[in-house]
């Protein structure tokens, strides 16, 4: 790279406030809703999964719908958790 | 599980719960390390990041976690489905190999040679827990009990249920003729 073009390349893409503008500037609104999509759909197949396993083969009555109701608990907070920050993002 | 004419259960063996407080141990440190060091590398760098940043990496953690979750709790449900039903007639494996592939095996205990017991590693001997290897006769392959708490005692109940089993078999031939 001669000195002529190097003096022309804008400095800041290079610094720690470019790099972060450049991702901002990437991860516009529609693609974090997008991600959220994919995030619970992913959360509510594999829940689902999961779940009817617990149905199907688990032995003991009492312990299988303790867990699947903590499960469903911590999962869906979790989600909650994770719409919030999409919400707090694109505001 | 269906238990056939004049079968009743003996023992239903699960793994011991110090595997899981192990393999939750691991997830911890799986969610959070990721955490704590971006946590630390901001506390200890120059590095300003704008407000925007901060609600990206909130939006990160909260995924990670979630992740994590979903895939410790797969690791607990294939924990929690697998166990071994000692019967008066048989040793029944079912094992939750992962989601979607269940193994099931059935030895009758009539067929069973022998019955060893093994602990290993710090963890299975301060908890007295480990695995029982049950041998067959024929070619049938090797049962293996894994984790089970006190494994000598798992041994000598399948030995046990085993001696009981032949005896009936010998009585039944012994009315017969």
């Amino acid at each position: 790279m001669d000195n002529q073009n190097f003096n022309n390349m804008n400095l800041n893409d290079f610094s720690i406030g470019g790099i972060q503008n450049n991702i901002l500037e990437f991860i516009t609104p529609e693609i974090m809703w997008f991600a959220f999509l994919i995030i619970t759909g992913i959360t509510v197949i594999l829940s689902l999964v999961v779940l009817w396993h617990w149905d199907k083969y688990a032995v003991g009555l009492l312990r299988k719908s303790a867990t699947q109701s903590t499960y469903v608990m911590i999962t869906g907070s979790l989600l909650f958790a994770v719409l919030i920050s999409v919400v707090l993002y694109v505001s | 599980m269906l238990l056939d004419q004049e079968e009743f259960k003996i023992e239903v063996f699960r793994r011991h719960w110090m595997v899981m407080v192990i393999e939750f141990a691991v997830f911890l440190f799986i969610a959070l390390a990721p955490v704590v060091g971006v946590l630390a590398f901001i506390g200890s760098s120059n590095i300003q990041f704008v407000p925007q940043m901060h609600k990206l990496m909130f939006f990160l953690t909260t995924t990670w976690i979630l992740f994590v979750w979903l895939a410790f709790f797969v690791v607990y449900t294939n924990y929690y489905l697998d166990v071994w039903v000692l019967t008066n007639r048989r040793l029944i494996d079912a094992e939750q190999k992962s989601l979607f592939t269940r193994e099931i095996a059935v030895l009758r205990l009539d067929n069973i040679q022998d019955a060893v017991s093994e602990t290993r590693g710090i963890f299975a001997t301060m908890f007295n827990y480990g695995d029982v290897h049950v041998q067959t006769a024929g070619s049938q392959k090797e049962f293996v009990i894994y984790d089970v708490h006190d494994p000598k005692l798992v041994r000598d109940q399948i030995m046990r249920a085993q001696e009981a089993a032949a005896r009936e078999k010998q009585n039944v031939r012994i009315i017969q003729d």
